[in-house]
């Protein structure tokens, strides 16, 4: 191949050279024949020995470190043991304590509902003026009714505005009765539901 | 206890280091006055694989501009490399075929300078050469030298400083050719007993016949290729007349090829290789100057490469180094 490089940057120009081939071997003539035949299976055996000598050494300090290394397996095999037993117990301890975290909630959810009950109740009966009467009461946490009578239809009107601060209310029956030793009173139904709990009471 | 079996020496297989597996990519860049053909070459376990299809874009008299081109056809096609090897336009450069006894580098350098002394002063520039030698003959060499003006060389560095790329070797279209020409003669066995190479290529800017033997001689055929494809039929007819006439013309003083390989836009105009190798009959057999074959990429495209030889052998040369 025509090989031309025209960079000014090229690398040199390597060129066959022309001169007479030499061969860098030693010379074998019969002065030193002798001294080549006896000096060359000695430096091989010599080599070879010495070869044999360095593998049996690695050999033996390769099974010393197998020794070492089977020791510590089974040492590390008993430790192994200990933390699968440990592992087992964590995983014991957690289902307990996930079950006492289970039974916190519950008791939680139980006060929160006592609380609100009794808020409930307040907010209902508090504002009964005198001069009504509760027939029956029925309270949930959604909704409720109230039965109940009065002298005065007044009355049934202010108990009907301090409930509704709290209430969202459907008022849906009101009679107007005569009682057999000639008193009249009136009966109202209190539909109530959508309680809300107020900062501040007003009046109340 | 516990008995572990631990896996003996010759059991024991090491893991394969893949450090050397890695594919060689070079990238090879004709460079002309007014255009750029750009090929890689990629060298994997399976052989010489072509990693994108070769491109030909246009550049500007501007140096730093084409390098912008060159870097941005190069950055659209997601190339990116660091070196290239480039070639200097036919036109730029000189053949001179010297005879010189066999001597040291030293020596052997300083008969070249002398030799070469008269075609430099013509030149009336400074210039840069490189040579190799072709051929033994007992005592002597057959050495071919290429002599470029400094101008052209400056012209291929600073594009390529402007394309971001490291220039490694800057080749001569006429010797990559040849190098072509040479391996593709080797790998058919009915060319191996061509003692000679002739190329004849044609080109956008320059037309020309290269022969080879010991020696590289170019001789520039007048043949413009833009001119010839807006020729009619008859006018075309006349035009490859005149482009025998001048081929024959070369070879009154050389001995004659049976092999001429056609190169370049032969492979656009298909009929002016085949009239020609009508009016040759069995003078010549017209061969086209094949990379593919020469190199023996693995390529099976229809897309023809011929055009792009110069390109192809310029990255071969990177794959070869």
């Amino acid at each position: 191949m025509i090989k031309i490089n025209l960079n000014p940057k090229r690398e040199k120009k390597k060129l066959p050279s022309f001169k007479k081939p030499t061969i860098g071997f030693p010379d074998i003539s019969l002065k030193n024949e002798k001294t080549i035949f006896i000096t060359v299976p000695a430096v091989v055996l010599g080599g070879t020995l010495l070869y044999y000598l360095y593998l049996s050494s690695k050999v033996s300090s390769l099974s010393e470190e197998k020794e070492k290394l089977s020791a510590e397996i089974s040492k590390y095999n008993n430790v192994k043991v200990k933390i699968d037993r440990l592992k087992k117990e964590i995983a014991e301890n957690e289902k307990i304590s996930e079950k006492l975290d289970m039974k916190i909630k519950t008791y939680e959810y139980l006060a929160s509902s006592q609380s609100l009950a009794k808020e409930l109740l307040r907010y209902s009966l508090e504002p009964i003026p005198d001069g009504v009467w509760l027939d029956n009461i029925t309270i949930s946490s959604e909704k409720g009714n109230i039965v109940g009578y009065a002298f005065d239809p007044q009355y049934i009107s202010k108990y009907y505005t301090d409930l509704a601060k709290h209430y969202e209310i459907n008022f849906t029956n009101s009679e107007s009765k005569v009682s057999p030793t000639n008193l009249r009173y009136y009966t109202f139904n209190f539909e109530i539901k959508n309680f809300k709990l107020e900062k501040k009471e007003g009046k109340m | 206890m516990l008995k572990i079996k631990l896996p003996e020496i010759k059991n024991i297989k090491l893991p394969k280091l893949n450090l050397f597996s890695k594919s060689k990519v070079s990238l090879g860049i004709e460079v002309d006055y007014d255009y750029c053909r750009v090929c890689s070459l990629s060298l994997g376990e399976e052989g010489l694989i072509l990693p994108f299809m070769p491109f030909e874009f246009d550049i500007l008299e501007d140096k730093d501009q084409s390098g912008l081109i060159l870097k941005d056809e190069l950055s659209k096609r997601s190339i990116n490399v660091k070196t290239a090897n480039f070639s200097i336009p036919i036109s730029s450069t000189l053949y001179k075929n010297i005879k010189l006894p066999k001597a040291s580098e030293k020596e052997l350098k300083e008969a070249i300078e002398w030799n070469i002394k008269e075609d430099i002063e013509n030149l009336k520039a400074s210039t840069i050469f490189d040579y190799a030698i072709l051929s033994e003959e007992e005592d002597f060499l057959n050495i071919v030298v290429v002599i470029t003006k400094l101008d052209a060389i400056n012209r291929i560095l600073a594009i390529a400083e402007s394309a971001g790329i490291e220039p490694d070797i800057i080749d001569s279209v006429g010797t990559s050719l040849v190098n072509i020409a040479l391996l593709q003669k080797d790998k058919i066995k009915s060319h191996k007993e061509e003692k000679n190479i002739c190329i004849v290529h044609i080109d956008r800017n320059d037309s020309f016949i290269l022969f080879s033997k010991d020696d590289i001689f170019l001789q520039p055929l007048d043949f413009d290729i833009k001119r010839y494809e807006t020729l009619s039929m008859d006018d075309k007819e006349q035009e490859v007349v005149r482009l025998i006439n001048e081929i024959n013309y070369f070879f009154l003083t050389i001995n004659e090829p049976k092999i001429i390989y056609t190169s370049g836009y032969f492979i656009k105009f298909p009929e002016i290789k085949a009239y020609m190798q009508l009016k040759f009959s069995s003078r010549f057999i017209l061969e086209d100057l094949d990379p593919i074959v020469a190199l023996d990429i693995k390529y099976s495209g229809n897309f023809p490469l011929q055009l792009y030889s110069t390109s192809i052998f310029l990255a071969y040369r990177g794959i070869e180094k």
